[in-house]
């Protein structure tokens, strides 16, 4: 038994790897490429290493200071993204709460309505949405970057379904033991969320991170933009041709949120192993 | 069953319908309520910090100027605005750059909210009627009173033509993104030797540099890249303009129909890459003698080495008459009632000393509108020169700036890929082309 | 908070019931309103009209509607059929190999053998880059003159023909947004008892057995999330077959889908036709909504 378990570990190790090997091929090369010259890039083939080392695609970036404040823009999407995340995970948690573990009327067709409506094409959305920006003068702020996403429901649908499994035994034992509502919610509840609301604030993080056709509508000012919209500006209409900087540009965009990931997958396995045994 | 599953979605849609009732009436009073949680006490907070930069943006001492030169060529405006900034105006110009694709997705967005309209907008020459119509576009007369030079006379007057209505100026040119053909210096030696004698490329002799290039798996013109506009030049020559009047267009023309016959005559006898192939990489690589490209692909083609390139006219069927279509950055005032007659003045300052300037912007690739620096020697070794380098290539040069272009260019991409590999039959690609051009044009009567 | 429970404490025990739940949706709720229902209520408004997104709106009642949906002839109609067609081969063809793929990688990364924690990272990774850069990564690998599987022999232009775009396509996009639902997965089967494996381990089931009856039913509720999201986040397709099959640059995509077509409408190069793209996405927005309140019944009535 634990020597057929071993093997299949191993099977698994294998098969997993190849598998990651595979899938980081695209990215390699994109790491790789962005040292390339222009001219390596264009006429040289197909390729992974640079045949001559260049830090040329990256001083253009991050040198381009009075063009591309890219330190500054770094710095708002930071603002913006770890603002969106704190406010998303409360929102969501509370509002996810309310949804699932709170009995009320039309509970579940207000929440099927709120989901669906959520799901329509949005893109004539920002001609009302920017004039909603400049009667609460938001633009060119941060607010019109962090509170309309919250009004987002697919976070909130995603926690409501971890909690829907978790058994209702949970919160009447505690209420026959006196605890209110809130009671409930903060000591029971919400501690057995704790993985998936790790799940939501990578989710918001990326996902504020990531955006970028709305700061370019409600942005006007470089230096207020976040770091993805700004990076936009370097992949021109004109001169988008070159790979090089483009490819830079996305490589040094996704650190943070890489970096974020690693952390929320510490965070993420440790809780759930703590967590474990709830369901049956 | 059936019945029921309709029922319930009829209950959703009453649903949605009382939702909105109650968010329209009933938010301010909720709102209030709202302060009190913890996530709305932090965005209050956020608000008032806003608020003040918001004072601080729109302290109005500076004149905002939204262009999309986002690429190299963003550096040569950036050189003209601090240039100009460095003589001390009464207002600064704020370069606010964009992609392009944003840029004429805001404009709806703040002419509609009247809040946040740039004082200077750079737009292309083919949306220019249609804002126009639209009524978005401020008369320059008021700029070309306080900048007397910035005249006619001094620009190219076809590219100056297109910003007059009604004998009245509302755009001033910055410079013409003309499309003719790259071509490889060596690759032609080889294989097209003497074509270029007399600057024409003609179908005849493409035909003949077909076998002999395509025997060494050389690329003769991939007209799948910028072929469009090949094809309007070639039309043109047989007489044969994209509208028939302002509001009729004439894409299944017979002119169009054989310039886009020729095109593929080409693809057919393999002068033309393969479909979906990346042209403009193929060329750099020096797989292809020739390329329609736009001049202002000279920085990116510069910079890779080893390449040796030129850039002529547009093919044309014979040595009598040639067009080089063109696009056209322009410098325009969206409406607004708070520019006030200060800022106009420092507007006409800018534009005269981007007019004087016109060698730094030839150095974005373009071809300058203003004919400033046109005997410099610095201009006259760059590629772009050819195109006002004598008076019958600055006559040759078109710009598809009807009031409807945007429709026609939108129709025609959406088939002329298909068309050339023969996806599509030509002539039902073009009728269905003309098709949707017309229903768009119908949506606006 | 606290605040609010007191004053809630003076009122009667039942209207505290009431108003409860207000607490925990309220907030929420009156952001939904604001900021989602209302641009959408506005959209729909729009959808009656003739509007170039500048001028004055001109009331059109059903106009729009019936052009799309009856008139044959009409270039809006054929757009619309034409894009709606590949949006749902898009969905037919991703949603399920979107569920299934991270599914099975979570239940691999589950048993924790050794490097699963280095090989998830790397699973997750591509779901951070912007699609512009996953078009560009795309382009290259797939290039036949100077991409990867030019190394392999391979001469198809694999982005823009049959079936190999549709089958690029959809590898491109489960390699982008795999991580999504692998995560919810894996943090779903992170909640699931020791004990039920244990116990099932001692009666003799097999791994297959485990997954069938013990993971999946545990993990039912975090399922129907990704389901219901991925159907509607494919209805909504645009970046990836845009970048993918592109013919060449600034060609046109071969591959058309319905959110294209909006978006050229409302914000193409000509002249706004902002009424029409309005009604094809509220007809889209219906359709999604359907189908979603379909798939919520078909799995809650289970329950």
């Amino acid at each position: 038994m634990r020597r057929r378990e071993r093997v299949m570990k191993a099977m698994v190790s294998l098969w997993t790897g190849i598998v990651a090997i595979i899938w980081i091929v695209p990215v390699v090369w994109a790491f790789f490429t962005s040292f390339k010259t222009e001219t390596e890039i264009k006429t040289k083939g197909f390729g992974f290493l640079p045949k001559e080392w260049t830090f040329e695609n990256y001083i253009n970036i991050l040198g381009n200071t009075d063009n591309a404040p890219i330190i500054r823009w770094f710095g708002n999407s930071m603002v913006i993204s770890v603002t969106v995340t704190v406010l998303a995970v409360i929102l969501v948690s509370l509002t996810a709460y309310g949804y699932s573990r709170l009995d009320f009327k039309y509970r579940d067709t207000l929440f099927y309505m709120l989901m669906g409506i959520s799901l329509f094409p949005n893109i004539i959305n920002i001609i009302p949405l920017y004039q909603m920006m400049t009667w609460l003068k938001w633009v060119n702020t941060n607010m019109a970057m962090i509170v309309p996403g919250l009004g987002a429901v697919t976070n909130i649908f995603l926690v409501r379904q971890f909690s829907l499994s978790i058994p209702r035994e949970f919160d009447e034992a505690a209420k026959i033991d006196g605890a209110g509502e809130f009671a409930v919610f903060f000591r029971i509840i919400l501690p057995m969320l704790k993985p998936v609301l790790t799940v939501v604030a990578l989710f918001s993080f990326t996902g504020s991170w990531n955006d970028f056709l709305w700061p370019t509508i409600v942005f006007n000012d470089v230096e207020k933009m976040p770091l993805t919209a700004g990076l936009k500006l370097l992949n021109g209409a004109y001169g988008g041709f070159q790979l090089g900087p483009i490819l830079a540009a996305a490589c040094i965009a996704i650190f943070p949120t890489f970096v974020l990931y690693l952390f929320a997958q510490k965070y993420f396995l440790q809780s759930m192993s703590l967590s474990s045994g709830i369901k049956g | 069953m059936m019945r029921k599953k309709i029922g319930k979605a009829g209950l959703s849609l009453c649903m949605a319908a009382m939702l909105a009732a109650g968010a329209l009436t009933g938010c301010g009073g909720s709102a209030e309520e709202e302060a009190q949680t913890p996530e709305n006490a932090a965005a209050e907070d956020m608000t008032e910090g806003a608020a003040e930069d918001v004072t601080e943006a729109a302290s109005g001492d500076e004149i905002e100027f939204w262009n999309f030169f986002t690429g190299p060529d963003g550096d040569n405006m950036k050189v003209l605005v601090d240039g100009f900034n460095a003589t001390n105006p009464a207002y600064r110009i704020k370069n606010v750059t964009m992609a392009s694709g944003d840029l004429y997705t805001k404009i709806p967005t703040v002419v509609n909210s009247g809040e946040g309209i740039p004082d200077l907008t750079i737009v292309d020459v083919a949306r220019i009627p249609m804002f126009y119509e639209q009524g978005l576009l401020e008369s320059m007369a008021s700029v070309m009173e306080n900048a007397p030079e910035v005249k006619k006379e001094n620009y190219n007057a076809l590219v100056w033509d297109t910003g007059t209505f009604d004998g009245e100026q509302y755009a001033v040119p910055l410079d013409m993104g003309v499309i003719g053909v790259a071509y490889n210096k060596d690759l032609v030696e080889q294989y097209a030797p003497g074509v270029l004698d007399d600057n024409l490329i003609t179908i005849d002799e493409i035909k003949e540099i077909i076998p002999k290039a395509s025997a060494d798996g050389i690329v003769t013109v991939p007209v799948s890249f910028f072929g469009y506009e090949q094809a309007l030049a070639l039309a043109k020559q047989e007489g044969g303009d994209l509208f028939k009047d302002e509001n009729t267009p004439n894409i299944n023309s017979p002119e169009f129909t054989k310039a886009v016959q020729t095109l593929k005559d080409i693809v057919d006898l393999g002068g033309c890459s393969e479909e979906g192939e990346e042209n403009l990489q193929l060329f750099m690589a020096g797989e292809a003698i020739f390329c329609p490209d736009g001049v202002w692909d000279a920085n990116a083609l510069n910079a890779i080495e080893g390449l040796n390139w030129g850039i002529t006219n547009s093919l044309c069927y014979n040595t009598d008459t040639f067009y080089n279509f063109s696009n056209s950055n322009q410098f325009v005032m969206l409406k607004n009632d708070k520019r006030s007659d200060e800022k106009e003045k420092v507007i006409a300052d800018f534009l005269e000393y981007v007019r004087v300037n016109a060698l730094e912007w030839a150095r974005s690739g373009q071809v300058p509108a203003s004919s400033a620096a046109d005997d410099e020697a610095e201009y006259a070794a760059m590629n772009q020169h050819f195109f006002v380098s004598a008076p019958e290539m600055e006559e040759s040069i078109r710009f598809n700036n009807y009031k409807y272009s945007g429709y026609a260019n939108d129709a025609i991409g959406k088939v002329f890929g298909d068309i050339l590999f023969g996806h599509t039959d030509l002539e039902e690609g073009l009728a269905q082309a003309q098709k949707q051009a017309e229903d768009n044009i119908a949506q606006n009567q | 908070m606290v605040t609010d429970n007191k004053k809630s404490g003076r009122r009667s025990g039942k209207a505290r019931g009431r108003l409860l739940p207000l607490v925990f949706i309220g907030p929420h709720l009156i952001l939904f309103s604001v900021f989602v229902l209302f641009p959408i209520l506005y959209g729909l408004v729009i959808s009656f009209t003739k509007w170039d997104l500048i001028g004055t709106p001109e009331w059109v009642g059903l106009a729009n509607y019936k052009e799309i949906l009856f008139n044959m002839e009409s270039t809006y109609h054929k757009d619309f059929v034409a894009g709606l067609k590949n949006t749902v081969m898009f969905v037919a063809l991703n949603v399920p190999v979107s569920i299934l793929v991270p599914l099975g990688f979570a239940l691999l990364l589950h048993i924790k053998a050794k490097g699963s924690k280095v090989f998830q990272s790397v699973y997750y990774l591509p779901t951070l880059f912007s699609i512009s850069a996953v078009g560009i990564m795309w382009m290259q690998m797939l290039n036949k003159r100077f991409g990867l599987v030019s190394i392999f022999g391979i001469k198809k232009a694999l982005t823009i023909t049959n079936p190999w775009m549709w089958i690029m396509l959809i590898i491109m996009s489960v390699w982008w947004t795999m991580g999504t639902n692998m995560v919810i997965y894996q943090a779903a089967l992170g909640g699931v008892s020791k004990d039920l494996y244990e116990s099932a381990a001692l009666d003799g089931a097999s791994g297959f057995q485990k997954i069938r009856y013990i993971a999946l039913p545990s993990i039912r509720f975090q399922l129907l999330y990704t389901l219901v999201i991925t159907v509607a986040g494919s209805f909504n397709v645009y970046g990836q077959p845009l970048m993918l099959t592109q013919q060449g640059t600034g060609g046109a995509p071969k591959i058309t889908v319905l959110i294209m077509t909006i978006t050229n409408l409302a914000f193409g190069s000509g002249q706004s036709i902002a009424g029409m793209a309005s009604a094809m996405a509220v007809i889209l927005g219906v359709f999604i909504l359907v189908v979603s309140l379909i798939q919520f019944r078909l799995t809650t009535k289970e329950d």
